[in-house]
């Protein structure tokens, strides 16, 4: 029927294009749910299935363009005003656009595609002819189980429907899923248990070979910042001729003023060159964050419906750009921290009512740049989270003695949600509550070179603000000296570097500290760090912002700032360092990874060698 | 006029589908197609440069495909331009809106590459007894 069906590039470019346009429609129905009778939004909904069919006709995805058929069908009468929308339309619809994102992952994957649930398309058929749909009660709160009884649903026989439909005998399963359910739980919808007769285990082992293959590997780049590099790459073509040139002259023999000054000229014209070439390159790799950001609205929707509360999400700065890499590495933690919110966070509204506030919690999500830095902000109007609690909650699960807990203050007791076992919830919700999530946020963030912060009011909310590069490819470090050897500390821990005097290192039950502005923080050497003898007294101190706590790295010197290109170490994985780079004159220097070092104990006599020098 | 330097303008908003009508022309012989995403986009680039040919999607943000075909019509200088309009319905009350605001053609989704053949032949041969 079509030229196009073996296509895979253009298959490829559909369903990148397709995708943010279902994303953009999802969006859009969490709005319509506010403002039902909004007709520019009705449009904008109906004219994205309309587009997504335009397309899949040439694709011959038949399925899809049945179901986008319908849908696009429906919101026309909707958009007509012949159709009113209600709860359990929107229930249908929105069962729908989920349906199509399954389809969307089955076809990037497969060639082959299943037509979608027919009772979906028995619904979406009864609510076009303007049959009623009755709701089913209780659909909102059970979570979907294999075993969920059938929900009745007027007085139709699914079973019987999806015989006549296909002509097959009914999974049982498959039919009795209530169409409600669909979004909040990846069934396999769009797939006919018959397609694959018998094998139903390795169906659901493919399911998650699906979810691998999804991650894209293409990227779209605006044609004003390719044009960008090649231009740059001109540039610099054009300045390494100079160069050549140049050196030719002076291997001749020429060594006039003339010439060396032209060839400073050279080198801090390619300086700049490079330096703008890589932001150029970067820049490619750059995507709005609002990619990310426009799934969620969607998610927060559902759950919400699944716990019987009430909330809304807000985004914002959605244009903010990241490198595409953590764009996607991105997503768990986020999801993770939306689902928190919405689970842990906001109570519900009887709660909430109690506490004086509105019905409906509101959790802000956001990003904006911030100097080199990207920051993400998720917070919440909820109960927020009391560090007595938290202090007692570890102390209860073995993961802190008691002394050790008392001894935390209020921000670093807050940071023990991001130990690996602490979870606040006695009861294990089906939304969040397995304790296996916060710390895997925090080592995904750590992964990305960025901080995770919290900070919380009992009873007015939680915020987590999430700080990350601009990108991963080059590292602000600074550059320090143990004895002769240089060493790279990444520059997003820095705070100042301060001279250490001996008379002002003081021990505290045998720790060295120090007082930085009426703060006590503890002094630890990087020699005593990564086990090498320090004979002299370090005279400098780098005051590190880790994760936990602030301290001083006393080092011997310091040589600066230096943007580097990490390798990392093949093979060979020495604890505390996160690669190498070369230095401007090409010796190689250790990059280190101070929150691994940090978290060594090490071994330190800088308290007894302050004391012998004072 | 020769066909291969025909120049066409294909303009549709989803850009998988002006790719799809750009492979499915150069199939046809024509390769000089440029595009434009909107009704609005493509009104300015058709005032701007000498194109032979539009074809359009009929339904887009900021200008649909039939403000686009009325626009071009009521313009002194573009008034003569051969439109051909895409759509995914086959309804009557659109073929009929659009021949009322004058389409040259109509064609709907999806369509190969011997359709649109076909309907720019008739086009283009009209256009011969006309002009």
């Amino acid at each position: 029927m079509s030229e196009f069906s073996g296509d895979q590039e253009l298959l490829k470019e559909f369903l990148t294009e397709a995708g943010e346009l279902l994303a953009d429609v999802d969006n859009k129905l969490v709005e319509l749910e506010r403002r039902q009778d909004d007709p520019a939004l009705l449009n904008h909904i109906f004219r994205g299935f309309h587009t997504i069919k335009g397309g899949a006709g040439f694709l011959c995805v038949q399925p899809l363009v049945d179901l986008c058929h319908l849908t696009e069908n429906l919101f026309d009468l909707l958009r007509n005003g012949s159709l009113k929308l209600d709860p359990a339309l929107m229930d249908v619809i929105m069962s729908a656009t989920g349906s199509v994102r399954d389809m969307f992952d089955t076809l990037a994957s497969s060639s082959h595609l299943a037509p979608a649930d027919p009772a979906l398309l028995a619904d979406l058929e009864r609510a076009i002819s303007g049959e009623a749909l009755v709701m089913p009660a209780s659909k909102a709160t059970s979570a979907p189980a294999p075993d969920v009884p059938p929900v009745a649903q007027g007085t139709v026989d699914w079973p019987a429907l999806y015989n006549a439909l296909t002509g097959t005998q009914a999974p049982v399963e498959a039919a009795k899923q209530p169409a409600a359910a669909v979004p909040a739980a990846p069934s396999p919808l769009g797939r006919r248990d018959t397609d694959q007769p018998g094998a139903h285990a390795e169906r659901a082992g493919r399911r998650d070979t699906d979810k691998l293959i999804v991650k894209e590997n293409t990227i779209r780049i605006d044609t004003a910042r390719l044009d960008q590099v090649l231009n740059l790459s001109g540039e610099i073509g054009l300045t390494k001729n100079r160069l050549t040139c140049l050196r030719t002259n002076i291997m001749q023999g020429e060594t006039s003023l003339e010439v060396f000054r032209a060839l400073d000229e050279a080198v801090s014209q390619l300086d700049l060159l490079v330096g703008d070439l890589q932001n150029a390159v970067m820049k490619t790799r750059m995507q709005p964050v609002g990619r990310l950001f426009q799934k969620y609205p969607r998610m927060a929707r559902d759950l919400a419906r699944q716990l019987g509360k009430e909330l809304e999400l807000e985004l914002s700065g959605e244009e903010t750009e990241l490198d595409k890499t953590m764009v996607e590495e991105l997503n768990d933690p986020l999801v993770h921290l939306v689902r928190n919110s919405a689970d842990h966070g906001i109570e519900s509204p009887e709660d909430r009512r109690a506490a004086g506030k509105p019905d409906k919690g509101t959790v802000r999500l956001s990003a904006r740049q911030a100097g080199d830095h990207i920051v993400i902000e998720i917070s919440d109007d909820g109960r927020g989270m009391r560090p007595d609690v938290l202090r007692r909650k570890a102390v209860e699960k073995g993961l802190l003695d008691i002394e050790a807990a008392s001894a935390l203050d209020d921000r670093q007791a807050l940071h023990l949600i991001f130990m690996p076992g602490f979870s606040t919830k006695d009861e294990v919700s089906s939304v969040s509550g397995r304790g296996v999530g916060m710390d895997v946020v925090k080592s995904n963030i750590q992964k990305l070179n960025g901080r995770i912060d919290i900070s919380s009011e009992p009873g007015a909310g939680t915020r987590i603000s999430i700080s990350l590069p601009l990108t991963l490819a080059i590292l602000p470090v600074l550059v320090v000296r143990v004895g002769e050897q240089p060493f790279a500390v990444p520059l997003s821990m820095v705070r100042e570097i301060i001279p250490i005097r001996a008379r002002e290192v003081q021990a505290v039950s045998g720790r060295a500290t120090m007082v930085v502005r009426d703060e006590v923080l503890p002094v630890r050497t990087l020699s005593g760090l990564i086990g090498w003898p320090q004979p002299l007294q370090p005279r400098y101190g780098v005051l590190l912002q880790a994760s936990m706590s602030s301290l001083v790295l006393a080092v011997d010197s310091f040589i600066g700032r230096d943007d580097v290109v990490i390798k990392p170490l093949e093979q060979i994985k020495p604890k505390g360092v996160a690669g190498a780079t070369l230095a401007g004159d090409g010796s190689v220097v250790l990059v280190l990874d101070m929150e691994t070092l940090l978290s060594e104990p090490g071994h330190d006599d800088l308290a007894t060698l302050f004391a012998q020098a004072a | 006029m020769s066909q291969e330097s025909m120049k066409f303008l294909v303009v549709d908003d989803f850009s998988t589908m002006r790719r799809i009508v750009r492979n499915l022309l150069k199939e046809l012989g024509f390769s000089n197609v440029e595009e434009a995403e909107d009704g609005v986009v493509a009104l300015a680039k058709l005032k701007s440069g000498s194109f032979d040919f539009v074809i359009s999607d009929w339904n887009m943000p900021n200008m649909t495909g039939i403000d686009l075909l009325r626009a071009i019509r009521a313009d002194a200088g573009l008034s003569g331009l051969p439109v051909l309009m895409i759509t995914a319905e086959a309804k009557k009350e659109n073929i009929i809106e659009a021949a009322q605001a004058k389409a040259n053609g109509y064609i709907v989704k999806p369509f190969t590459a011997a359709v649109l053949d076909e309907k720019l032949n008739k086009i283009l041969k009209t256009m011969e007894k006309v002009g």
